[in-house]
């Protein structure tokens, strides 16, 4: 709580001088949330290539708005909102594009290739097991998107219910609802690969 | 709080509401000790609850990633840019004069500005000659006392009627002053 507190403050000491057009404050804001934003529209859109782009659109607006930000929110939310809704935008524009070409699989479906379990499953290593990180990766990619967007913000990010309320405006209680439903459908996708002790 | 008096979970269907705050550790003790209890006796919802631990863990675990290497370097291109764009914008544009100031208001009003300081001019000179307060009146004959108009208007009328003895000015004089004195004595 002590570290979030000071982060906080550090940040509110970044915009302030970001406003003031200094542009190391800025460079240092990016350096901080880059990897987060990044990580996170990467799992929102269909390729890296993409997911670069959209940080690289998200810092950029971040630049242009600073000074409507209002310290109310918290920085990590507020870029996390941009990026919110370029995914938005970005999803619509892929969802008309694939409606030209070939048809595909709806989201909701349990698209995951049936393998053969693994039985070497350990949380510690996970990781690094690539076998099973694929698997999670399809898993989260077939959800759907109001789903998958709180699971990440949630279980990846990190981020509050609180926060998450703020970025999605959406009321406390369907944030929590839809994170037991994200997290049930990924185990319900992932079980097959589980090792449970149970 | 009795314990011993909380009723038991009943079913799985009431063991699935409690799952979403028992695997995030924030049921309470009551809650908890109830969901256990179902737990130890019902296998299907105890693997549930595994694997949902599991899944929670599996994705507090996802491969962190980063972007490429020349990601700062792009970026830093594109806010020169939009540096380079504003500061054009800001140099670029002249002072305006006063006059394109005036147009520029009467332009966001729709009308044009030489004729609207004309008709506006105009209305002003009727104003002025139209309405008979907004005449200037001598000062002696706004502070003057009623007596002394009286005396006035009845000299005047009497060297008028002097001038013309068979004329009849003095009396349409004294219509136009219906309360004054002279007219009282001209209608008893």
């Amino acid at each position: 709580m002590v570290a979030m507190g000071n982060t906080m403050h550090a940040d509110f000491a970044l915009v302030q001088r970001a406003k003031a057009q200094d542009r190391a404050a800025f460079n240092e804001i990016v350096l901080r949330y880059k990897s987060k934003v990044y990580n996170y529209i990467y799992r929102q859109v269909e390729s890296a290539a993409d997911a670069e782009d959209l940080t690289q659109e998200t810092f950029v607006r971040a630049y242009l708005s600073i000074n409507s930000f209002q310290s109310r929110a918290s920085l990590n939310t507020w870029l996390f909102r941009i990026a919110t809704n370029l995914c938005i935008d970005q999803g619509r524009k892929e969802k008309r594009t694939r409606s030209f070409l070939a048809p595909r699989p709806k989201e909701e479906d349990n698209s995951i290739e049936q393998d053969v379990p693994d039985s070497s499953f350990d949380p510690q290593e996970l990781a690094l097991n690539t076998e099973l990180g694929v698997k999670l990766e399809a898993a989260l990619r077939a959800l759907p998107e109001k789903l998958r967007t709180v699971i990440l913000l949630y279980d990846i990010e990190g981020l509050s219910y609180e926060e998450i309320s703020a970025i999605l405006d959406c009321p406390l209680g369907t944030i929590k609802s839809r994170i037991f439903n994200a997290r049930s459908a990924m185990r319900d996708k992932l079980a097959p690969y589980l090792q449970s002790s149970v | 709080m009795n314990i011993l008096n909380t009723k038991p979970i009943a079913n799985c269907n009431n063991a699935e509401t409690l799952l979403p705050q028992f695997v995030d550790g924030e049921l309470s003790a009551r809650d908890a000790w109830q969901l256990e209890k179902h737990l130890a006796n019902c296998r299907d919802c105890s693997l549930k609850v595994e694997q949902l631990k599991l899944t929670i863990d599996l994705l507090h675990d996802t491969a962190r990633l980063d972007t490429n290497d020349n990601f700062m370097a792009k970026l830093h291109a594109r806010l020169d840019d939009i540096d380079a764009s504003a500061s054009d914008t800001r140099t670029n544009t002249p002072r305006p004069s006063l006059r394109e100031i005036i147009t520029g208001y009467t332009r966001v009003l729709h009308v044009p500005g030489v004729p609207i300081g004309v008709a506006i001019g105009a209305v002003a000179v009727l104003m002025v000659a139209l309405i008979p307060g907004l005449k200037t009146t001598p000062a002696t004959q706004t502070t003057a006392k009623p007596d002394s108009h009286i005396s006035t208007v009845v000299e005047a009328q009497l060297a008028q009627t002097a001038a013309d003895p068979l004329g009849d000015a003095a009396a349409d004089q004294l219509v136009v002053h219906p309360d004054s004195a002279v007219q009282d004595s001209y209608n008893p």
